[in-house]
């Protein structure tokens, strides 16, 4: 073996030692990784669900006059995904001096991820609310609204047909 | 170049080579080391956090709850076919790490002092060389748990008669209230056309395990049009509005 040759025998042995050094310490790296993107996920899908269940309650109290079904609005871009609501009235109770007091709604808001969350599929985030209507106390004065948000679900958008899409 | 030349600089070629091997190896090591040991919390505070938040998702349905040696006991609302039941359930977070293989880390649950609604979960552990690893998840409780009337609500009141309606939500006294106080019967107004006169509303169907009441008795001596149904606490210390509930 000439001198060039021993040279590079020599150097092309360090860099395997180094490799093979490199290969455990990449798999801990590759691990910490996926074992944040999980935590960052689930912290991301908790916060969408919060988030979707306070635009319902401002839609619900923003909502027209009248019970209504099956209403639309466009998304609200979060940091980890849109969210895309519709609410749909399904009873109400009648006021004593015309109106409603109580309106009874489903809502439906569908959570997708953003692209570099790819990985995560969307989300329907289903639930009810009960609108309470007070009674206007002086003419022409918007009557303020409260409403109660009495149960939260999360569903696969698949199994909800009336999830927005 | 002579023979002797080519000898020297193979020489001073492998003594640099193995210097700087033996170097990059020592200084390599020192960071895998580092980074297993990271590994090994690092991964240990993540699947802490990822069981929290995961075990956390069915505490958003709670009507109410109360934390006690990081321990959190809540009352699920569970829906079934007659509206909302209450399923009492426990998080105890230090078990629920235990079973899943990761002991060294610490939970501390308190409530927000800001907030009534959420838990603040801390997470924390230390390593071998006293470097101290922290995490906090934070869970929302995001139902009402408020007494309100049913969307089946129906009542007669053509003559005088006694209605019982069972609440969405249980309640625990009509308001106001004080801590000490419990209010179950009260006074409320019906009107028929243009008179109004007084009846009797009740909280009836007590359950001892929770008191609370699950059910409104109204209870009038006259017809009427239209009925006030009082304001009620529930269970999370919500109150419902008062109500004018045309009736037929």
């Amino acid at each position: 073996m000439n001198t060039k040759g021993l040279a590079l025998v020599t150097v092309m042995g360090f860099i395997l030692i180094l490799s093979l050094l490199m290969v455990p310490l990449a798999l801990g790296i590759t691990q910490l990784t996926s074992s944040t993107n999980v935590v960052a996920s689930k912290i991301g899908m908790a916060e969408a669900r919060n988030s979707a269940v306070e635009l319902v309650r401002y839609y619900i109290a923003k909502s027209a006059t009248a019970c209504q079904e099956d209403i639309a609005f466009p998304s609200e871009d979060l940091a980890q995904g849109s969210l895309k609501p519709a609410i749909s009235c399904k009873y109400s109770i009648t006021a004593w001096q015309n109106g409603d007091v109580y309106r009874y709604w489903d809502f439906y808001v569908t959570y997708t991820p953003t692209p570099t969350n790819a990985a995560e599929e969307s989300i329907c985030f289903t639930g009810s609310a009960v609108e309470y209507i007070s009674p206007p106390t002086v003419e022409f004065i918007p009557t303020p609204t409260v409403v109660y948000i009495t149960h939260v679900e999360d569903k696969h958008v698949e199994d909800e047909p009336h999830c927005p899409r | 170049m002579t023979l002797l030349e080519v000898i020297i600089s193979m020489l001073l070629l492998s003594i640099l080579m193995i210097s700087v091997a033996f170097s990059g190896t020592s200084v390599l090591l020192a960071v895998k080391n580092r980074v297993d040991a990271s590994s090994t919390y690092v991964l240990a505070m993540n699947k802490a956090q990822a069981l929290v938040a995961s075990k956390g998702e069915s505490f958003a349905n709670s009507a109410t709850f109360n934390v006690t040696n990081n321990v959190i006991n809540y009352l699920e609302a569970v829906t079934g076919s007659d509206g909302f039941t209450l399923k009492p359930a426990t998080i105890d977070f230090k078990k629920e790490l235990n079973d899943a293989g990761v002991s060294n880390v610490t939970v501390a649950v308190t409530t927000s002092a800001t907030d009534p609604n959420i838990v603040v979960v801390s997470l924390s552990t230390v390593d071998k060389t006293g470097r101290r690893y922290e995490n906090t998840t934070i869970l929302r409780k995001l139902i009402n748990a408020a007494p309100l009337l049913p969307s089946n609500f129906r009542c007669s009141f053509g003559t005088a008669t006694t209605c019982s309606v069972p609440l969405l939500f249980p309640a625990v006294s009509f308001f106001p209230t004080t801590e000490t106080t419990t209010v179950i019967t009260t006074t409320c107004i019906v009107v028929s056309l243009t008179t109004s006169s007084t009846a009797t509303c009740s909280l009836i169907d007590y359950d001892e395990s929770l008191t609370i009441y699950k059910t409104l008795e109204i209870e009038t001596s006259t017809s009427a049009s239209s009925v006030q149904i009082p304001k009620m606490k529930g269970l999370d210390s919500t109150v419902s509005n008062e109500l004018w509930v045309e009736v037929k």
